[in-house]
């Protein structure tokens, strides 16, 4: 009686390899066969053994899978692409074209109609300098600008503040800002996490069919190791899945909000200068003219007048 | 030989040019005898001098030649001169005084010279000082100048 049921497990189990090596075969040939062979193979420790070792060779497996192809196997993460127009469908390109959209959702895109495949993370910094005390009243303006484009201050300093905005908003909310000062240094960084979000799309779906087969095979159980067994292994694939949902939300949120980081400095109070212009300054004035000249008295008496004769005591 | 005196004694009068130049001597003033050059001179205890002297006018100048000559002449000594006023002589006599500023080792000199003129003299008033002293003084000052008698 107990042999039969074993034979039942390893038989669903056999199934599951094989179904799980023909769903994987179309994109991730890497994540393949031989843990679910040995599995077929073994005992039910050993299943769960090369299970655990699989999801460690998983990762590796889907880095070193070929690019899915994006439109047939994988569905586009539209819903996610925050920063990315609204993709045209392949019969209605002439009725509403990817520029079209963009047009109507803001006059200063931040991606061109060539990117909408990609998920992009645009990470900008501004240095700006504003007159002198205006950075207390320069922040506030940059946060506004990013409030009103449905973003908010991720970090704030007395110089300093992050922004997260929209990213379709990001190039707008940048030139903005830029209007809020002299601009000393801008930078943006773009991060294109299109492929790695892609691998955990194909991942998911991977595992979401094992999982739907284990649960099934969970279904057929008849003793209690043969449960026990396969709920751990059960419970293993839905961490996984967890994860990697995690990680594509994240990456969601990443590519739905970009960030800018304004660093603020002031000019130093303003000194005045007096620049002498040589033109305004008055020409000294000429040298007084030469005394003229006189006939001096020949009287004697004339000459001995004067103050210090005056006081002589002779 | 007594007529030949008193002859001596007038050719030395009109031709010498002696005349009858005096002033009163202002309170507080001595006068200094025995001086050549002054015919009248006298001092307060500051060292403000007040002096008449008496020459001959050998060219027939006028008032204004001979104010504008010692003008000339002390201008050129390095005398700034501050004021001209017009003066009247005790015996209705008009002249011209120039107050003149003379700066010495510090300090500042005021020299003030008037002037009467008539066809035979040139008749000096000269007073002098420190410019703070003649200044302290100037009223008993000018009042001896108004008394002059040029005679």
């Amino acid at each position: 009686m107990k042999l039969p049921a074993q034979c039942l497990t390893m038989l669903g189990l056999l199934a599951l390899s094989f179904g799980c090596a023909a769903a994987q075969k179309t994109s991730a040939p890497a994540y393949d066969d031989y843990a679910y062979e040995d599995a077929v193979m073994g005992s039910a420790r050993d299943v769960a053994e090369k299970s655990q070792s699989m999801s460690e060779a998983a990762p590796m497996g889907a880095d070193a899978m070929a690019s899915p192809a994006p439109a047939a196997a994988v569905a586009q993460p539209t819903a996610v692409m925050g920063s990315l127009p609204p993709r045209a469908s392949a019969e209605g390109d002439e009725a509403g074209s990817p520029q079209k959209a963009i047009a109507d959702d803001d006059d200063m895109p931040t991606t061109g109609t060539d990117a909408v495949d990609q998920m992009l993370v645009f990470n900008g910094a501004l240095s700006l300098q504003t007159e002198h005390g205006g950075i207390r009243s320069g922040i506030d303006s940059a946060v506004d600008f990013a409030v009103r484009a449905g973003g908010y201050i991720a970090q704030q300093t007395d110089t300093s503040v992050t922004l997260r905005v929209p990213s379709k908003r990001f190039r707008k909310l940048m030139r903005q800002v830029e209007g809020l000062g002299d601009v000393h240094s801008r930078s943006v960084h773009t991060l294109d996490v299109s492929e790695e979000f892609h691998d955990l799309k194909v991942r998911l779906d991977n595992l979401e069919s094992t999982r739907a087969r284990i649960e099934k095979l969970l279904a057929q159980a008849k003793s209690l190791s043969e449960v026990l067994t396969v709920e751990k292994e059960l419970e293993r694939v839905s961490a996984e899945i967890d994860r990697i949902q995690g990680r594509m939300r994240f990456l969601s949120s990443q590519a739905a909000f970009s960030t800018l980081t304004i660093g603020f400095t002031e000019k130093p109070a303003e000194v005045v200068v007096i620049v002498e212009d040589d033109r305004d300054i008055e020409p000294p004035p000429p040298p007084p003219p030469p005394p003229p000249r006189v006939l001096r008295s020949n009287v004697d008496w004339v000459g001995d007048v004067g103050v210090h004769r005056l006081m002589a005591l002779d | 030989m007594k007529r030949s005196i008193w002859m001596l004694t007038l050719a030395a009068l009109v031709f010498g040019g002696c005349a009858n130049t005096q002033l009163q001597t202002p309170a507080g003033f001595a006068v200094h005898d025995g001086n050549e050059t002054y015919d009248y001179r006298a001092s307060d205890g500051e060292g403000v001098v007040l002096a008449v002297r008496s020459e001959k006018n050998r060219m027939g100048g006028d008032l204004a030649y001979w104010t504008s000559t010692l003008d000339v002449e002390l201008r050129q000594q390095g005398y700034e001169a501050r004021a001209l006023t017009e003066v009247t002589s005790a015996d209705g006599l008009t002249g011209q005084q120039i107050r003149y500023a003379l700066p010495y080792e510090g300090r500042e000199l005021s020299f003030w010279v008037t002037l009467f003129v008539t066809p035979r003299q040139v008749v000096i008033v000269e007073a002098g000082g420190d410019t703070e002293f003649l200044s302290a003084k100037s009223e008993v000052v000018e009042k001896a100048i108004a008394s002059l008698q040029v005679g």
